[in-house]
């Protein structure tokens, strides 16, 4: 029996989870019956292309956005216009429409600091200095990566249990990007948090990710721990003769093909030695079986010819 | 920075840490009784997630490689490491192997190109 | 993590409170209306001497730019955030209803020191001429009456620029719309769509009634005519029970559209 790619995480202790989460705009339908399960403490990696309904979900998440149907609960708390969900959650949206250009970049984050009795001001004070932020620039002027600094500030600073990032690191030179991973490993370190980042760019954050979510066309593709995928996803190259047509397709998930026709490099979903099994059965010659790096199991995963 | 992540080797980043901090205690970069740095510092160091790093160390501390001392850190275990090293290199040969299969050559012909290519006055590293 | 909690709705108003200073709009409304009194009240002095002389011109005339603060006022708290770009105000931890009264709710503390600033502005103008007296026999119902219709004025528009994207489109709009009704009735309308339409706007229940009914009252006490019929001050807090209604329907028509 081939086993399917999981959609489904095991029960466990969740921080955030929906069921059925679905928004429709018109009769377009951004996200389709989402059910996202991820765990406390996770890094959770929202993998999918642009527009694929990432923005909508965390719109949906933080109670800015009415889901068309389905339920959503961060940290124990159903997601509502009520104010209960934001203020457990720490939030970088990928545009951010309506923040105060005229202010000072010093008062801007002294209004948001008002908002979050949670507030740690000394560390918000050491976050300022390691973004090199200068307070009386108005925020309207700063450029794009300066911006994101602001941002991911104000999610951090008052730590919360849950942090959204909407393409955190967009728009960061590499130095910038670099400064915002070692403050994001430090404050993982420090405070308990469970993080999910939405991004096309996988290589920024997958560094710290260990739960993935590949979102495609407004549904969950798979949802899996990294380490499973990691496991599970395998490139299998293969020796044939150039007319082998083996009847697999029903028998394993096969998730790419590509390589010559006496050399065919397959990706595939399952056990190794299962997956090596069969293929040898079926008169292949495995030549060698490598693990896919998250970007390439990602492309994988989206590239699936739709078969369900 | 004690050593680097690559993010495009497939293998898991645990796996990656595992494996420097062996190969350091075995060339010698760690000796037994030396402190490691933190989770928190490694963490930071290689930008990754401070889970990872603790379940780096807590694989190699069930190994005996490291252990921990209540309230100062983790640090380098001082059992022999001779076996450590034969270990390391039976993962180095395997990984040669699997390349070479891969690119179609046996076991026998990698052994001889070995030996030729250890011949050649460019590499005369030790033996 | 208990401290994670929304933060208290005083907080939240104190916030948006700082927040129409520190955007210099508070200051432009404290600023605006009494000079623009002080420099009407100097150009007409200059060019023409005794042409608004009189307790009228001083106790009447203050209406129209009361009426103009407090419907100006209502649209410029939302300058710059109509409902498409309050993505930020909608991602801090307060429900999104209470929110956008808190912020119609900080206008309408700016609007009382403003009007004070105008009112002596006011004094300071009638005194210059000599009509201070006038001032003073028309006693608080004047500035009652100035005070309610700013802020009747000030919620209808505030509620006005809480629900919708361009509120200025709106009110030319509905201006055109409202226009043509009368025109059509005033065609084709018999006696009784006329009084109909009357009863909104004049006495004894109007708005017209609400919002210039106290100075009315005010100026039959200077001019010692026969004070104008019907009660004003309760229908003037009827209309301003009504405007703030329309702000808590706003607000909480922008939580329905989240």
């Amino acid at each position: 029996m081939p086993e399917p790619i999981p959609t489904t995480l095991p029960a466990q202790d969740l921080a955030v989870r929906t069921r059925g989460l679905t928004k429709r705009y018109g009769r377009v339908e951004a996200v389709t019956g989402l059910d996202l399960t991820v765990p406390e403490g996770a890094f959770y990696l929202l993998l999918g292309p642009n527009g694929a309904g990432k923005t909508t979900t965390f719109r949906m998440l933080m109670g800015m956005l009415r889901p068309t149907s389905g339920s959503a609960e961060v940290a124990g708390v159903a997601t509502s216009p009520g104010g209960q969900v934001r203020a457990r959650m720490g939030f970088v949206p990928e545009h951010q429409d309506g923040p105060y250009g005229w202010m000072r970049t010093g008062d801007l984050i002294r209004h948001h600091a008002g908002y979050f009795p949670a507030w740690n001001d000394a560390y918000a004070r050491r976050l300022a200095d390691a973004f090199e932020l200068r307070p009386d620039v108005r925020y309207g002027e700063l450029s794009k990566g300066q911006a994101r600094r602001v941002q991911l500030l104000m999610a951090l600073a008052h730590t919360p249990p849950v942090l959204l990032l909407d393409e955190p690191t967009d728009g960061l030179d590499p130095v910038a990007r670099d400064t915002v991973q070692a403050i994001l490993a430090e404050h993982l370190a420090e405070y308990p948090t469970t993080v999910i980042v939405a991004t096309h760019l996988v290589y920024e954050m997958e560094r710290f990710a260990d739960y993935v979510g590949v979102l495609g066309a407004g549904r969950l593709v798979a949802q899996v721990e990294r380490a499973t995928l990691q496991a599970q996803l395998r490139r299998y190259v293969l020796d044939v003769a150039e007319d082998w047509h083996p009847q697999l397709e029903a028998e394993l998930p096969l998730l790419r093909q590509n390589g010559t026709p006496r050399e065919r490099r397959w990706t595939i979903w399952g056990a190794e030695e299962d997956v090596t099994r069969r293929l040898t059965s079926a008169g292949a010659n495995v030549r060698s079986v490598s693990a896919l790096n998250l970007d390439e199991a990602a492309l994988a995963l989206l590239s699936r010819k739709e078969d369900r | 920075m004690p050593f680097d992540i690559d993010h495009s080797d497939s293998r898991p980043i645990y796996v990656q840490i595992m494996d420097e901090i062996r190969r350091g205690i075995v060339v010698g970069a760690w000796r037994p009784e030396e402190p490691l740095p933190s989770v928190r510092q490694l963490a930071v160091e290689l930008r990754v997630n401070p889970r990872t790093v603790q379940q780096a160390y807590g694989e190699l501390e069930r190994d005996g490689l490291l252990y921990v001392r209540r309230g100062q850190g983790t640090f380098v275990a001082s059992r022999a490491n001779g076996a450590d090293r034969q270990a390391l290199l039976q993962e180095v040969a395997r990984r040669l192997l699997n390349e070479a299969y891969r690119h179609g050559f046996d076991v026998d012909e990698l052994t001889g190109a070995l030996q030729r290519e250890a011949k050649q006055p460019d590499n005369t590293q030790e033996a | 993590m208990s401290t994670h909690v929304v933060p208290g709705f005083a907080a939240v108003l104190r916030l948006q409170i700082h927040l129409l200073w520190k955007s210099r709009a508070a200051l432009f409304l404290l600023l605006m209306l009494p000079g623009a009194l002080l420099a009407t009240a100097a150009a007409a002095a200059y060019w023409m001497p005794g042409a608004f002389a009189g307790p009228e011109f001083e106790l009447m005339g203050l209406l129209p730019f009361v009426i103009l603060m407090g419907g100006a006022w209502g649209i410029l708290v939302w300058r710059d955030e109509p409902p498409s770009m309050r993505g930020y105000h909608r991602s801090l931890p307060v429900d999104v209803a209470a929110h956008h009264l808190a912020r119609v709710a900080a206008g309408a503390v700016w609007l009382l020191p403003a009007l004070l600033l105008f009112f002596a502005a006011g004094i300071f103008v009638t005194a210059l001429r000599g009509d201070a007296g006038a001032v003073t026999a028309a006693g608080p119902t004047l500035w009652l009456g100035h005070l309610l219709t700013a802020l009747i004025l000030y919620g209808m528009m505030a509620a006005l620029a809480t629900a919708v994207e361009k509120p200025l489109s709106w009110i030319i709009w509905g201006y055109v719309a409202l226009a043509a009704i009368a025109m059509l009735v005033a065609m084709a309308g018999t006696p009784d769509t006329f009084r109909w339409a009357g009863r909104l706007l004049n006495r004894p229940y109007g708005l017209g009634w609400a919002v210039g009914g106290g100075l009315e009252i005010a100026r039959a006490r200077v001019t010692a005519q026969a004070p104008p019929a019907g009660a004003w001050f309760p229908v003037a807090l009827g209309w301003l029970f009504v405007s703030t209604l329309l702000v808590f329907a706003a607000a909480h028509w922008r939580r329905m559209r989240t």
